[in-house]
């Protein structure tokens, strides 16, 4: 391929050699070195492709041989170009051509994110404007590095930057902190050691406490109590006494500890006995689109009168990773008639349906750690809809941190005054 | 063939291990299938036809038949016959 393409554009020629000694014009031509390629034999001589400046070392071994070489095709770029001589617009375009893909090969037309999760491209192209990156700057303006570097200050939460230019565009790729949550609460927490403001674990919700595995703070309720919500649990505020056991004062902490209780809590969930059933009709109409910015040249049409119909297609994207003042698509959308008529679900896929639901609710409280104790769902049909309806009893972690009502310090005086 | 094989010059090939065709000039062909077939160290063609091609070379005479056949390309040091080849004959 390579060496055919190197041919065309140094230009060869296809010449036909008779005479009595052709044999010996090709055995000249080899020991003058001169390459000769897809020789045929045809009759009353040999025809064969050879280089121009192999056929300017013709003479002397035409000469020698006494053989007739005529030259039946001459092809290549040298031929064409001296045959289109004339077309001087031809070639100032040529030129044109290949001076556009040599200037506009050094800017950058594109740019590509990487990485990027919580930031879309947009935001940070529009961050990237502001430093003056964008698409169509010199390549030789881009400061990798330095837009690294710009990213990473704006973003803190972007722990990873790398940017490099390929060819025409330019690259970037990061991370993202995923454990941002976790840190987060992190330094909530570091903020907090540092002022203690004691907080206490209050129940969200009514139930009998069945385990406690207290860590930090003054527990208030025991196995076996009944809470209701709101009610303390676990009280931040740990009291510091005397010999005589009077508090002197309170030691303020975060009040953490693993309680479980039996709750009760009811589950409703309900669904229509009907449904709208869609006969498709064979008849779809359909068009095909190109769309250039605000502009669409549509093949087709889905304009109808239909009564129900429904709506798909896709659209794809044209040189995507090309920078164009406009975003060329192209795609087609299809419209399906359809008769609509309104059915009425099984008794066995309503039961099917609802069961399904709650199976998968109950998979969701187990994976909160939540287990079921007792559960008394039924599934009712009414005259619309069906319902499954039902208390469950559930062993769950309870308890909610909530900031602590600081609690005052008695005096032996203020008891003293109380006394008298 | 017999008087190539005792002759001095072949010997010393031998003796001294260097590849024949760098020492003594021989033709080395490569046949690829029966479709193809590279030819080095010759001295020249001495027939052609699109049934045959006659090929003279230190050796002797190398005689390629076959059908369709076609030098693709010819230089000093290398040839190369494409169609489908039937026989390759040593003629002396």
């Amino acid at each position: 391929m390579l060496r055919k393409l190197v041919q065309y554009g140094k230009g060869y020629l296809k010449i036909h050699v008779s005479g009595y000694f052709a044999e010996r014009f090709l055995n000249g031509c080899s020991h003058k070195k001169i390459r000769l390629w897809d020789l045929k034999p045809v009759p009353g001589g040999y025809e064969m492709c050879i280089t121009i400046s192999g056929f300017r070392k013709l003479k002397p071994i035409i000469r020698k041989t006494g053989t007739k070489v005529v030259i039946v095709k001459r092809s290549g770029l040298p031929f064409l170009l001296f045959k289109y001589r004339k077309r001087r617009l031809f070639f100032a375009g040529s030129l044109l051509f290949v001076l556009l893909i040599f200037l506009m090969s050094r800017h950058i037309w594109s740019i590509e994110f990487s990485g990027n999760q919580s930031y879309t491209d947009d935001t940070l192209l529009k961050f990237l404007l502001t430093k003056d990156v964008h698409a169509g700057m010199a390549g030789s303006d881009v400061d990798c590095a330095g837009i690294a570097a710009d990213i990473r200050e704006a973003y803190h939460d972007i722990v990873w930057v790398s940017a490099s230019v390929d060819g025409t565009r330019l690259k970037i790729r990061l991370k993202e902190n995923d454990d941002r949550l976790l840190d987060d609460d992190k330094d909530k927490n570091e903020a907090s050691e540092n002022t203690p403001a004691p907080t206490d674990l209050v129940a969200d919700m009514d139930g009998t406490i069945r385990a406690i595995t207290p860590r930090e703070g003054v527990v208030l309720v025991q196995e076996g109590s009944e809470v209701k919500k709101g009610d303390l649990l676990v009280s931040g505020q740990v009291p510091v006494r005397n010999d005589q056991q009077e508090v002197t004062g309170y030691q303020y902490h975060q009040a953490d500890a693993q309680i479980l209780a039996e709750v009760s809590t009811s589950y409703q969930d309900e669904m229509d006995l009907f449904y709208i059933k869609k006969d498709y009709d064979l008849v779809k109409k359909r068009e095909v689109f190109l769309q250039v910015g605000p502009w669409r040249l549509t093949f087709g049409s889905i304009r109808n009168s239909y009564d129900y119909w429904t709506m798909e297609g896709y659209e794809k994207e044209l040189f995507g990773n090309m920078h164009f003042p406009w975003k060329v698509s192209y795609g087609s959308r299809t419209a399906s008639p359809y008769h609509a008529s309104r059915e009425k679900y099984a008794t066995e896929r309503i039961r099917q349906v609802l069961s399904t639901r709650f199976e998968r609710y109950k998979e969701d409280l187990e994976k909160k750690g939540v287990e079921i104790i007792e559960n008394d769902v039924k599934i009712y049909t009414e005259s619309e809809t069906a319902v499954a309806d039902g208390r469950l009893l559930i062993l769950t972690p309870i308890g909610v941190s909530r900031p602590s009502q600081l609690l005052e310090v008695q005096t032996a005086e203020e008891e003293n005054e109380a006394g008298e | 063939m017999k008087k190539e094989k005792n002759s001095l010059g072949n010997k010393i090939a031998e003796w001294s291990e260097v590849p024949k065709d760098v020492a003594l000039g021989m033709p080395i062909l490569t046949v690829t299938g029966q479709t193809e077939l590279r030819l080095e160290n010759y001295r020249g063609i001495a027939e052609y036809t699109d049934s045959c091609v006659k090929v003279r070379t230190k050796v002797g005479l190398i005689l390629i038949g076959g059908r369709s056949l076609q030098v693709e390309y010819y230089t000093e040091d290398e040839m190369k016959v494409s169609g489908y080849i039937r026989t390759v004959e040593y003629q002396q």
